[in-house]
Parts: C-alpha cells; structure tokens; sequence
C-alpha cells in the first residue's frame, strides 16, 4: 500500500497523540478535504527541551536544511510524556524571527549604532575596569536570568563573586521564585522541591494555590486531568482570586482578596488540628515549632502552636479573606484525606508576605505527615526554564554560592575559594545588592557598571518609572548598562551596549527544571549574523579583565573553553552537598532525558524524592548518611536537627492594602498566548494576532457601579504611576479585584509602572501580585 | 502548512457528545483513544495561525472539553 507523505505525517501525530495518552488509538479518522500546501519532512528529530517555562518538557525538534521547521513532544520523556503547549509549537518561529540582534551595537551621540564585537567588547571591559580600578570591585554588577543556561548563570557567578570579588550578583528568579527558596530553606534547611512530577499519579487531593495551571504550566494540569480521569473520587482545590481556568476541574475554589490568605492556610491547620486529623506521629517524629521573637527564630511547642491558632477560626479567617468559613473547613478536610500533592506559583511568591506564605503550606504538609510518599508533597512551580537548575542551584544570587551555599558563611566560602582557585577572602562575607537594591544603587550612580543579560528589567521591574531612569535617564555620572539579549527590548533600548546572543536551538547547554532534573540541550541551527553563545560573551569579557588587570591572570581562561569544562566543575562543586549530581556526567546527560539530583555516583539513576530512606541516595553516603533509617523512612537531614520546621507566622496584610483613595487590588499575571516581557512572543505574529493588546479585567459588579463597559478604554492608576487600557468585563476576578497581564511593552500598557517595589523582608522579592489603584474611565475612550 | 496532533481531556459523560460536535468541524478528524476521559484530534489547517485559534478557543469552548494540547505539531512551509 502506498502512503503519501502527508498520511504518514498524520499517522505519526496519530501515534504520538496515543502514546500521551499512555493508550493506543481504537480506530484512524475519517479522512477530512486537504487544505492546500505543501509538506516538508524534516532531515532528522533530534531530543531537547522546550524554552518556555519550568516544567521542562521534553521535545523533539525536526530540522531541514539548517533550520528548524517542527516540534513535537518528546514520547519517551519520563515525566512530560510527550505532552507540550500550544506556546511551543512556535518556537520555530521565534527562533527564525527576522527581528533577531544579529550585530553588537554601542551608543554614540545617544543613538544605538552597529559596532564590532572588538570594538564593543574592549568598550565593555574598559568600562567595567574604569569602574572597578576607581571605585572597587562593588561599584559593578551582574543581573542575571532564569533563562541562560546553567553553564553561562555558573560562570558569570563565579566571574563576579570570585574573580572580580564583588557578591552583587543578582538574577530575574528574584522576582519571581525567591519567595519558595525562602520557603524550602527555612522549613527544610535547603532549597527545591523534595517531590517529582510522579506524585502527580499518585494524589487524591490537588492543592493549586496562586497558580493558574491550566494557562501557565499547562502540561502539568493536563498530567493533573489525567490523574482525575484515572482516579477514583481525586479532588481539585483551588485558592485563587480569580476563575482561571483550573476552576473548570476544580471541586472547591477558595477566593481569597489578594494577600490576604495566610489567615486562610491558619485556619486550615486550625481545623484540622481541631478534628484530630493531624498526623501526631509524624509531628513527633519529624517536626518542630518555631517563632520569631525580636528578630531570632526560639523553639516552641506543639501546644503553643495550637494555643496560636486559636486567633485563625475558620470565621474569623473568612472575615479577614473574604472566602466562606464552610469552603475553608472542607478545604481541610480533604488536604487532610490525601494523599496531597500543592502546587504554587506567583500568587504565593510575589508578595511582601511570600516566605511566610510558602511556610504555612508547608506547615499543612508537616502537620498532616502529607510528605515524603507517594503524591504527597509540597511542589513550588517554576515559571522559568531554567530559574531551578540555572540561578538557585548555582548560588547566582547576591546571598549565596553554588549548590546550597551561602555567602555568610565561612566555610562554605572557603570550599568555593579552593576550587576556583581564589586568593582566601576574596568572596565578601555580606550579601551583593538584591535585586531592588541593585537598581536603585544604579538610580543613585553608586553601582557604576551592570552586566544584563537574557532578561528584561526595563519591563519587568515593578514601579518601574524609577528603575527605567536608572538604567537609562542621561545624567552626570550615568552607570554603564551592558545588554546580553537575542532580541530588543525595553532594557536594550535604555543600554550603552547591546550584545547579540544566540539562543535556545542555537548553542548547547543544561536547564534544571522544576523536579531537580537537569536536561540537556544540544546546537541545531547557527545563530544569525553574528549573535554569539552568552558563555562565549563571558569567556572573552574575563579574558579582557583578565588583561586588564581586575581580574587574576588564567582565572577563567586558564580553565574554561568550552561549556563541557564549566559542567565538570559545576559537578565537583556539588559533591558532598545535598545537591549532589557528579555523576550526571555530560556523556550521560546527552543520552537520557534529564537525570533528577541527588546522582551522587556515574551509575545512580537520579532520585525521585528526596529525604526518604531508600529513595534519597545521600542518607546512604556521604554527610548525610544515617544507617539508623529504615526503608520509606524520613529525615529532613539539610537541617541540623534533621527536623523541618512548622512556623509560627501572624497574620500580616499586603504593604499597600486598598483604602478610599486607591479602592482597588490590582494584581498582574499572564495568559496563554504569551510569555513574560513578550521579547520572543511577540515575535509570532499567530500569537499577537490572537491576544494583540493589554486588557484589564473587572468584575461585572464594579463596573457596573464605574459605567464601564468592555472595550472602554480605562486609566490604572497607583501611588506611582498609571497605565490605559481597554476593559474586559468578565466574572473572572473577585470583586474588588482588577487583573492586567504584565506582556505588553508599549507605553500606555506597561503595568509595571502601576506596581510597587515593596518586598518581602526575608526573600526580597516584591509584591508584585498587590497593589492599590483606582480605575479611572478614560471619556471617549472607546474601542 | 500545520498537521496537528491533539491530546484532548473531556468529561467522560460527555464523550459522545464531544466527539460528535469535533466531527462536525471541518479541520478537525477526531479519533477515539482506548482510555477514559481522553480523545484524540487531527487539526489539519492552513495557517499555524488557524491551528492554533481552533485549538486554543474553539476546541476549548466545545462543552464538555477540559483542555485540548497539541502533541505534535508539522508546521512545515508555514514557517
């Protein structure tokens, strides 16, 4: 039988729909009319990783004549299952966007013009030793990106914090993950996630808190449907303040006003203490009680911890949140039931309340034993490819050092000076500049040079007025602003320096996804014009320090070449810590589809939870080793204690609640079509075409009550700045609450010049899910 | 020109319903998979563009559909 192109095609995505779905097909389609056009098979699939968020699909890319031309998902990916979003489908496109940087440009007469890479390369390095010879190795910095590969977040970290000798080393996961390492390191003792993508198959209940699942790690709530459609009576509880999507599987929806939900996951642990469906035992076993008393964390007991939730009835806890206290009891009660596995987002993290709010869904967790075994776990979603593996993992951030590190400590800063080779006390002992810091240092010409690379704070910063002047206001003493990037964007139009960089497809490298699986991603395609790997950027930026003497001679270049030479000393930092992957070689990384840590040794298959006897390979080597565990047993053993810790934490309202003035909640998020700053999706016309314009949505009440209609153009308007846009009225968000999504760079829609720069005192990330604003309708203003 | 394969999750009472109204749709060949609560699709199109839209909005708001996720997408010359 003889079978055209286009049917094999179709018997292929036939085949691939099936594996997905774990089945096979029970009978072909009925063939429909072909549209016209042609098919090209591509030359060769070849295993990588999708670009967009952090759960790490694994893909399968079709290549013809040096260009990529398809996508699909990757079948034999143990955890993703050759599932994908729509998003990727268009990484092709983006990849090929005829918008790419393709040559260095430098600012002459306060115009970007195109330059040589010799030419702006010498500029960068002349700048940075200026600032360094002058004013000291602090005056310059690096911000960072979820984004870059792990190999480039590594190099530049160990670049800056041991090389150059300054800890101002900062990256976007600041603004959107700080918040859940805060989270982790404070209950656990170390960050990440204990559990993996396979707990989804084993849960009952699904705890989705402040995420939109459905929109924004969709392959993962497909994994979640999947779970529902095979198990028997699996519940989905959401707490969100607005009807994403998830709702449409969703059995019980808590909304909460925005910030106010740690009254909410109090009034849980109250319930289910109350009802005696906590788990005494496991608490006995595993857990302690802490508070803080004047500034340091003092040992409490259980009966204190019950003495404190008195305050958190369920009532009580509606009065402050605004959802039912009936919801909230049952809410308990099934959380309790299990196995639970909760997932969480921004809603949680983007707050001045964040670490604390990640702590008390780990307290729901600890007092339940809802830990440690099959579909029970506490998972914080990540939003960016790489922000896991690339930026937390490798201490690219201004308070820590690779693989569980941090800059306080001695110790730990004399392991990083050994192997990088540093003079002892190079690596400051206080932390670098955190994020918001950093740019108002830059605001204040005190950081006189900044290194930005695959990332766009000149859209994603929240009051943003203020940190676009720093980077870019022309001024006496105005600090030089680097820009790494593949495409423009508001941040390369404020630089003194835009560097062309190659991008995903485009050059090899390893992302570390949510469930500690780092993966590997191979060069399909060359870059255009003359767009270069952003590790060979940082490769030639420290051998012009080197030369110019603000960084030691054969620092860098004395040991690294290739991306191969920075992993094996990525490896070797890891050893003898709770991240332990020296045996993730790069051979093995190239076959299998991601490898989760701990791997401690070459033939260690990767761990699937951690802190569990039997499964966690380090409490049978090394310093965690404990002999005294049975099978299934746990041990929090990054804590010295062995303990995690249930908090104590009070009630504490967003920093800028509404009142008469500003009566609104704004909160910011995404949709579907695109992806953060919009650098590469808004690339695709497909995706611009189908959600082309900023909007703000309204709940129908409140704009009844303001005369407002869908397609009226609105004015948002905060304490520091104001964006127009068209309304959307919609039974979405809660009343009281406006939502904009954050995509959109033109002038009338950049959001985040509404939000505000409040941060979370432990995390420092900011709040960039409440703020107060009043809507304004714009007369005449009509669509 | 864009062949996608489509994973969809639906309500399983709702499964006939769903399959008949993808029937009905012109650029749409559903196909039955042997597991509960999951049918496939064939999107066949023109224009990435048209893939996606239908997909993404009609596909999502035929009643009973939980999601619908492209699985393998061809999009060959539309590039």
């Amino acid at each position: 039988m003889k079978v055209t192109r286009r049917e094999f095609i179709k018997m292929v995505a036939i085949g691939a729909v099936a594996t997905a779905a774990g089945c096979a097909p029970k009978a072909t389609p009925t063939p429909k009319p072909t549209p016209k056009g042609g098919i090209e098979e591509p030359e060769k699939w070849v295993k990588s990783v999708c670009r967009f968020c952090g759960t790490g699909c694994g893909v399968l890319l079709g290549v013809h004549k040096g260009r990529l031309v398809a996508l699909r998902g990757d079948p034999e990916h143990p955890t993703t299952l050759g599932l994908v979003c729509a998003k990727a489908l268009f990484l092709p496109k983006v990849v090929h966007s005829p918008n790419r940087l393709r040559k260095p440009l430098i600012r002459k007469n306060g115009k970007l013009v195109e330059a040589s890479w010799e030419e702006a390369m010498n500029l960068v390095a002349d700048k940075f030793a200026e600032a360094i010879k002058q004013y000291g190795p602090d005056s310059v910095a690096y911000y960072g990106s979820g984004q870059a590969l792990s190999e480039e977040s590594y190099l530049a970290n160990r670049l800056f914090k041991g090389g150059i000798g300054t800890n101002n080393v900062e990256g976007n996961p600041r603004l959107c993950m700080a918040s859940a390492v805060g989270g982790y390191v404070t209950t656990y003792g170390k960050d990440e996630p204990m559990g993996c993508y396979d707990d989804i198959d084993h849960a009952n209940v699904f705890f989705i808190v402040g995420s939109n699942t459905a929109e924004s790690h969709p392959v993962i709530f497909d994994r979640i449907l999947l779970r529902k459609a095979k198990g028997k009576n699996v519940k989905i509880i959401l707490v969100d303040p607005r009807k994403t999507p998830v709702l449409r599987a969703a059995d019980l929806h808590l909304a909460p006003l925005p910030g106010y939900d740690l009254a909410i996951f109090h009034a849980m642990a109250h319930v289910i203490i109350k009802e005696g469906l906590h788990d005494p035992e496991f608490i006995e076993k595993h857990v302690v009680f802490k508070k803080v008393v004047e500034g340091k964390a003092v040992d409490v007991t259980f009966e204190d911890y019950v003495a404190f939730l008195e305050d958190f009835t369920p009532e009580k806890a509606a009065e402050i949140a605004g959802v039912p206290a009936g919801k909230i009891r049952l809410a308990a009660r099934l959380f309790a039931q299990g196995p639970t596995m909760s997932f969480w987002t921004m809603g949680l993290n983007q707050r001045s309340t964040g670490v604390w709010a990640n702590n008390l869904i780990h307290n729901l967790h600890l007092i339940t034993g809802q830990i440690g075994k099959p579909g029970a776990t506490p998972f914080s979603l990540t939003g960016q490819p790489n922000a896991c593996g690339g930026v937390r993992d490798t201490g690219s951030l201004s308070h820590i050092l690779p693989y569980g590190r941090v800059v306080k400590k001695a110790e730990h800063r004399e392991q990083m000076e050994k192997l990088w080779g540093c003079k002892p006390g190079t690596i400051k002992d206080k932390p670098g500049l955190h994020t918001i810091e950093m740019f108002r240092a830059l605001a204040e010409n005190k950081v006189k040079a900044i290194l930005i690379l695959t990332t766009n704070p000149g859209h994603s910063l929240p009051n943003l007025s203020k940190y676009r002047d720093a980077m870019g206001k022309p001024r006496p003493g105005k600090p030089f602003v680097v820009v790494i990037d593949a495409f423009p964007s508001r941040t390369t139009e404020l630089a003194d320096v835009v560097l062309p960089a190659a991008m995903w497809a485009e050059k090899e490298g390893v992302y570390g996804m949510s469930e500690r699986r780092y993966q590997y991603m191979p060069k399909l395609v060359e870059p255009p014009g003359e767009a270069r790997p952003d590790l060979e950027i940082l490769l030639d930026f420290a051998a012009r320090l080197e030369e110019r003497g603000v960084v030691p001679k054969g620092y860098i270049t004395g040991k690294f070449k290739t991306p191969d030479d920075v992993w094996n000393e990525m490896r070797e930092a890891s050893r003898g810590t709770a991240y332990d992957f020296t045996g993730m070689t790069r051979e093995r990384l190239k076959k299998e589809r991601g490898l989760r840590w701990p791997v401690p040794t070459e033939d260690h298959p990767g761990t699937a939870r951690r802190y569990v006897k039997g499964e966690d390979p380090l409490l049978d080597m090394g310093p965690y080793k404990d002999d005294t565990l049975k099978p299934g047993e746990i041990k929090f053993y990054a804590r010295p204690d062995g303990r995690a810790v249930v908090w104590l934490r009070p009630m504490k309202p967003p920093a800028e609640p509404p009142d008469d003035e500003y009566p609104f909640i704004l909160t910011t998020g995404r949709v579907l079509e695109h992806w953060h700053t919009g650098t590469m999706t808004m690339q695709v016309p497909e995706l611009v075409r189908a959600q082309p314009e900023a909007f703000v949505e309204i709940n129908p009440g409140d704009a009844e009550r303001l005369g407002i209609k869908t397609g009226d153009l609105v004015k948002i308007i905060s304490r520091r700045g104001e964006a127009t846009i068209k309304a959307r009225v919609v039974d979405i968000p809660r009343p009281g609450v406006v939502f904009v999504p954050w995509h959109w760079a033109d002038e009338n829609s950049l959001i985040n010049r509404v939000t505000i720069d409040a941060f979370d005192p432990g995390s420092k990330q900011p709040e960039f899910k409440v703020c107060a604003v009043k809507i304004v309708k714009v007369e005449g203003g009509k669509s | 020109m864009p062949i996608v394969g489509v994973l969809l999750h639906i309500e399983t009472s709702q499964a006939e319903t769903v399959r008949k109204t993808l029937e009905a749709m012109a650029q749409v060949e559903p196909f039955a998979l042997d597991a509960p609560g999951r049918l496939g699709a064939l999107v066949e199109t023109d224009t990435v563009e048209e893939a996606y839209r239908l997909i993404h909005y009609t596909l999502h708001s035929v009643p009973g559909v939980l999601s619908a996720r492209p699985i393998y997408a061809h999009v060959g010359d539309d590039l």
